[in-house]
């Protein structure tokens, strides 16, 4: 009954990726990659919700908690939640900036602003170096979800026949495939995690038998650095959510400015499943369950709860979450590839390139997902340190000045290289996030350069 | 199903920045949830079983929405008022 209701949500999605074809078959690289700017606020809604929520995110919450209490649970969702005022600012002035320079990648938008093929090369080495172990999370997310199933695939076939999936969709309509699959995806994963939540509150007989275990003595270790820790990487990964190289492509598909304003409005009411996947971990440790590992505290409660039939549903949404961010992250590596890092290309040939990087980019994935191990907040965070140090570059080309590109470059590479660092040795001043430092010195240091260029030459123009 | 749905009320430019808006889309939103869940967290407190700035997180899940919708309307007014002066 599982692999029936899975397999049928797995057709399901091939067929909606099929019709996303049918209904506009992508003409050029432009249409491919961000559907020439036609999306609505309802397919940028999910989109967006749906790049936002990948399966390490259901996974990886109800572990945090299980394992480091409600400290894990303060950031996890509180970086989430304030992204959406920091992209209620960002993001329509960022798709200003992409309508200005017919923009397709996040490195489009340095390359033309700040007229620099080294910056253009060193953003596009800095993104797809930390978009690499992204990939690898989802399928090692993937594994873990078939793993606790029971199924008896092989782990390394399983993964290998998403990644074909997410090809395929890809392939027959770019982005319009993940945009209208995650749709479903969307729907799924609330339909499951409500489920899934009301079934653990009703076996634990929540609130009025509350469970010992959730006192806040005893809610296991606290994050490394306590709350200065904590609320630097709010505050980093808020606005890192924001500039993500998907993020930034997803806001040129849409049709309008305003239109992505508005959806930042209702885009936190879609957290309300968090509170259905913190009674599933509450569930697990009252229960006294014994997980294989944190990751799998999300499905021991799925399958201490839910009947076989929303066992399948799970698994389902599970693996079009996975597959949704998959896709979004090829269609953002993919064209700053062939488009960014080998430029002077036809438009068709652009495509191709995309296409195969793509198809490589999921190979690596496959083979680095069935190695992976630990939990995944902590490849969460190296993605974190480095994409982030994008953010002073933008806001300056937002802020429309005439600079130059050494100061954006100088910030980015001392960011990058502060932040892995502190990372790498564990080094936490004043207990605060690596990549916050990092981002503190890469803003530092083009404040710095912008202030010595506006003595001499600079030339604001009208601010976004 | 089509890229584009019906609306069509979002074909309009951005409002520019003001400080009123910031303090309330941007501002508010990291004092509750960040100054609250600090607040709350040092109280070592829980509400059925959950610790209580857990609790506030979930509830800021509806009062982060209200202060963009706050800003949102802040914008349109300002603009409203703007298009409506009188050109001398």
């Amino acid at each position: 009954m599982e692999i029936s209701v899975f397999m049928a949500v797995i057709m399901t999605s091939v067929l909606i990726a099929v019709y996303s074809r049918y209904r506009h078959a992508a003409r050029n690289a432009r249409d491919f990659f961000v559907a020439s700017g036609q999306f609505g606020a309802i397919l940028i809604f999910f989109l967006t919700i749906g790049e936002t929520y990948s399966i390490g995110s259901v996974l990886g919450f109800p572990a945090g908690i299980y394992t480091q209490g409600s400290g894990f649970g303060f950031w996890f969702l509180g970086y989430i939640l304030l992204s959406y005022p920091v992209g209620y600012f960002l993001n329509p002035r960022i798709w200003i900036l992409g309508q200005r320079y017919a923009c397709i990648t996040v490195a489009d938008i340095f390359r033309n602003h700040y007229a620099s093929r080294a910056l253009e090369i060193l953003v596009v080495l800095n993104t797809a170096l930390f978009l690499l172990p992204f990939g690898e999370m989802q399928f090692a997310g993937l594994m873990v979800v078939v793993r606790n199933l029971g199924w008896h695939i092989p782990g390394m076939m399983m993964t290998g026949l998403c990644a074909s999936l997410t090809l395929a969709w890809i392939l027959l309509s770019g982005i319009r495939a993940p945009a209208y699959v995650s749709i479903l995806k969307d729907v799924l994963m609330v339909a499951a995690i409500v489920l899934g939540g009301y079934a653990a509150m009703h076996a634990m007989h929540w609130p009025a038998g509350m469970p010992e275990f959730a006192s806040a003595s005893n809610a296991g270790p606290v994050l490394p650095g306590g709350n200065a820790f904590i609320v630097s990487t709010i505050i980093l990964q808020s606005i890192g959510l924001c500039v993500a190289p998907q993020t930034v492509a997803f806001l040129f598909t849409a049709k309008s400015p305003r239109t992505l304003q508005k959806n930042q409005i209702f885009m936190p009411f879609y957290m309300l499943m968090f509170p259905f996947l913190f009674l599933m971990a509450l569930y697990v440790r009252a229960s006294g369950a014994t997980p294989a590992s944190p990751n799998d505290v999300f499905m021991v409660a799925v399958c201490a709860t839910l009947p076989h039939w929303a066992r399948g549903l799970v698994a389902g949404g599970c693996a079009l979450s996975a597959l949704v961010i998959l896709a979004g992250v090829c269609l953002a590596l993919g064209p700053l590839v062939s488009r960014n890092l080998m430029p002077g290309h036809s438009d068709r040939a652009q495509k191709i390139g995309a296409q195969i990087t793509i198809a490589i980019y999921l190979v690596v994935s496959v083979l680095g997902g069935a190695s992976l191990s630990g939990l995944m907040v902590i490849l969460n965070n190296l993605y974190y340190i480095g994409i982030t140090q994008l953010a002073p570059g933008i806001i300056v080309s937002l802020l429309n000045r005439r600079v130059s590109a050494i100061p954006i470059i100088a910030g980015l590479l001392c960011g990058d290289l502060t932040g892995m660092g502190l990372f790498f040795f564990h080094v936490m001043p004043a207990g605060l996030n690596p990549g916050m430092i990092g981002l503190i010195i890469n803003a530092l240091v083009v404040w710095g350069g912008i202030s010595h260029a506006s003595r001499t030459s600079s030339a604001p123009l009208t601010p976004l | 199903m089509h890229d584009q749905d019906g609306r069509n009320d979002t074909m309009q430019a951005v409002p520019a920045l003001s400080l009123p808006a910031l303090v309330v889309g941007l501002g508010l939103p990291y004092c509750l949830v960040i100054g609250g869940g600090l607040a709350l967290r040092a109280q070592e407190m829980t509400l059925f079983g959950a610790p209580l700035e857990i609790i506030w997180i979930f509830a800021c899940f509806i009062l982060v929405p209200a202060c963009l919708y706050i800003c949102w309307r802040l914008s349109s007014s300002a603009r409203f008022n703007a298009d409506r002066k009188p050109v001398e």
